[in-house]
């Protein structure tokens, strides 16, 4: 079979940590074929059918986490797939700069604690608007966070305009899949952990996906969101679109 | 032509530093603090030949765009 593989776009700030994390993690798809692009282009290479923005330090945090990426060459061709409707994925540090880039609505601010979290969170899948997660059938995801700058922040009126739009898309959640305080590792607002655009093509989360895909990884959950995107292809190309 | 920028967090917005800073502070015997707030300060320093207009406008720029995010803080500019 001579299926054309969808080009995954995985943007290299300055300080970018987990790039090569996520391009094993597509790599291990027949269907996707990954690329690394340094966020000093001004355009993307030709097709994109997806993007991803990965965690990591993107200029030492340098102002706020995420806040320098908005001078970065690519930024606006970023936001030129995001409004062509382009499913892109911020992990992390990536989901903080989609924040301060304004492609996803309210920031991500210190944990509540002050302390750096390395440690695995059950996530509870709220809204499946978003590619990476419409054909995820789990109700639950286990993958690990590991962040200083993770506690989400909006405005009262945002976070209602969130839950107005179904723009919450997943939660911190404990095993029996309650959204208590206990499980709320950083203090986030409305226990999230995840939120689309109005949209929903783009979707930021804290939690790494990337690192629960591959055989040998301690779990598969994040492989999920990536056979999500596969099927949301087939069924794009089937539909025509 | 130096403009100043000065950032700061809103109210109602939770400052862990602060809190913390405040929790010690309580701690160690100091009384009477009710809230504990910081400002960043900026300074810009335009280049030879750029007006009044155009240095405002820059400055602006980027308050609003990079140093500042609108979601937390307030800001405000002023020329040195």
């Amino acid at each position: 079979m001579n299926r054309q593989r969808a080009k995954i776009a995985i943007i290299d700030f300055h300080g970018t940590l987990c790039e090569r994390d996520c391009f094993a993690a597509f790599e291990d798809f027949k269907e996707f074929d990954p690329y690394l692009i340094a966020s000093d282009y001004d355009r993307f290479p030709g097709q994109v059918d997806a993007v991803v923005v990965p965690g990591g330090f993107s200029y030492g945090d340098y102002i706020r986490p995420g806040a320098m990426a908005r001078t970065a060459a690519i930024t606006r061709a970023l936001v030129e797939e995001a409004e062509k409707g382009t499913p892109i994925l911020g992990i992390c540090n990536g989901f903080q700069i989609l924040c301060e880039i304004r492609l996803l609505p309210g920031i991500l601010l210190k944990n509540q604690d002050g302390r750096f979290i390395c440690r695995d969170v059950a996530l509870k899948v709220v809204a499946r608007r978003n590619a990476f997660l419409k054909h995820v059938e789990q109700d639950v995801l286990r993958v690990p966070i590991a962040h200083k700058y993770g506690q989400y922040y909006a405005s009262p009126e945002t976070l209602e305009s969130l839950k107005a739009n179904d723009q919450i898309a997943l939660q911190y959640c404990d095993a029996d899949v309650r959204t208590t305080d206990e499980a709320n590792p950083n203090g986030s607002a409305e226990h999230i952990a995840g939120v689309t655009n109005k949209t929903g093509n783009v979707l930021g989360m804290m939690p790494h996906p990337e690192r629960r895909t591959l055989a040998w990884s301690l779990g598969q959950d994040g492989r999920r969101m990536l056979e999500s995107l596969v099927a949301f292809r087939e069924f794009a190309r089937a539909s025509g679109l | 032509m130096k403009y100043h920028i000065n950032i700061s967090v809103k109210d109602g917005v939770l400052d862990p530093e602060m809190e913390t800073l405040h929790r010690l502070l309580k701690r160690s015997g100091v009384k009477g603090i009710r809230k504990l707030n910081h400002t960043q300060r900026f300074e810009i320093d335009f280049e030879e030949g750029y007006d009044e207009a155009t240095a405002g406008r820059i400055a602006d720029a980027v308050a609003r765009d990079v140093l500042a995010n609108p979601e937390i803080h307030d800001w405000t500019i002023e020329k040195a």
